[in-house]
């Protein structure tokens, strides 16, 4: 994968994301397209972004980080930057916008679809982890874990050391 | 060193105290989205910089803008304060910490994956970011379906689950989607304009 090619890639997922992990689908169907290991890719970037400080959406600088080094990351970090700033023309327009009907029909329709897109893209995140006992009672934990609140990183040390504890 | 003076802080310029704030929040933000907005909240309503509304305000409008929602909502913030510059401190000091952490981590990450015994923790590791996944989507479900009728936005949702299953390509899919609101809106009105609405509805 090019640089160009991950800059687009980025672009592209987090145009159309909005926030989260909601760019998740779109960036594990443009890695697969591009005969990267997908699943595998972003299930280490996840788990590096879950222990880092701010957005969720920083697993994409991640995945740059280990699709290309370091060039990758600041590219993605470019790409990240970018869709945001639609924010400015977007206040001017948005008392007409959020009166369209079209529009709220559109943005509703685009939420349910992310949703959708994205219980598939996890379903799958999860399939790929749980590959043995393990790999099942962690993922079973970490959506426990999360439903309740718990910090991320309390999850990443205790996984940690279930896993040394295992090895 | 003088015991007793009095120190004497020259006043920070408004984009300084916004870039410094922001650097605080993006050192200490572990817990993804929610523990930065809320983190930002508090500091909105501690400076005075915004009312609980003008951030609610913001907060709604970063949600419809692409991209990750808190880097526009840090936009409006800082430019709220003092203008372009303070936007461009926002966005600086919210990155800086969080990006050569997240760099540096993933540095490590991948030194560490080297090692044969490091194997079965990563694993371990990758099954719970696998879980915590599954929980974020849940809680997506959650919140997109509690102030809409429930079965006509499920079955919506069931269609879209089916036709990502079907195509497996999320383009298309986000783009069927953005087609059949424009063709069907009434399909897709589940929520009511908002309250302060001065223009009419398109016909």
């Amino acid at each position: 994968m090019s640089l160009e090619h991950l800059f687009v890639t980025v672009l592209i997922a987090n145009m159309i994301g909005f926030g989260g992990l909601s760019s998740l689908p779109v960036m594990r169907g443009q890695l697969d397209a591009a005969g990267l290991q997908a699943d595998s890719l972003l299930l280490h970037s996840l788990s590096v972004a879950n222990i880092t400080p701010g957005p969720n959406g920083l697993y994409l600088v991640v995945v740059g980080y280990f699709v290309l080094g370091m060039k990758g990351a600041l590219v993605a970090v470019v790409a990240l930057m970018l869709p945001p700033m639609l924010v400015l023309p977007l206040e001017k327009a948005r008392s007409r916008l959020v009166h369209l009907k079209r529009f709220r029909a559109v943005m509703f329709s685009l939420s349910l679809s992310v949703m959708a897109l994205l219980a598939i893209s996890s379903g799958s995140l999860a399939w790929h982890a749980a590959t043995d006992v393990l790999g099942v009672a962690m993922v079973c934990t970490g959506t426990v874990l999360l439903l309740n609140r718990a910090p991320p990183i309390a999850g990443f040390i205790l996984a940690l050391l279930v896993g040394w504890l295992v090895s | 060193m003088q015991v007793g003076s009095k120190a004497h802080h020259a006043p920070l310029a408004p984009w300084t105290e916004v870039f410094m704030a922001f650097a605080r929040i993006g050192l200490t933000s572990f817990g993804g989205g929610s523990a930065t907005v809320s983190a930002m909240r508090q500091l909105c309503l501690r400076k005075r910089w915004l009312t609980e509304a003008q951030f609610i305000d913001q907060l709604v409008l970063s949600r419809l803008t692409p991209g990750i929602s808190i880097l526009s909502q840090v936009m409006l913030i800082g430019r709220a304060v003092c203008g372009t510059r303070g936007m461009v401190a926002g966005l600086a000091g919210l990155m800086l910490p969080s990006l050569t952490i997240t760099i540096a981590l993933a540095w490590g990450y991948e030194r560490i994956s080297a090692f044969p015994r490091a194997h079965v923790p990563l694993h371990a590791v990758a099954g719970m970011a696998a879980g915590f996944a599954v929980s974020l989507a849940i809680q997506l479900f959650r919140d997109i379906m509690r102030p809409v009728p429930f079965v006509r936005a499920f079955l919506l949702f069931a269609l879209f689950v089916v036709l990502g299953l079907w195509l497996g390509d999320p383009l298309l899919v986000m783009g069927i989607a953005i087609a059949l609101a424009l063709i069907f809106p009434d399909m897709f009105e589940v929520l009511p304009p908002p309250p302060d609405t001065g223009a009419p509805d398109e016909p």
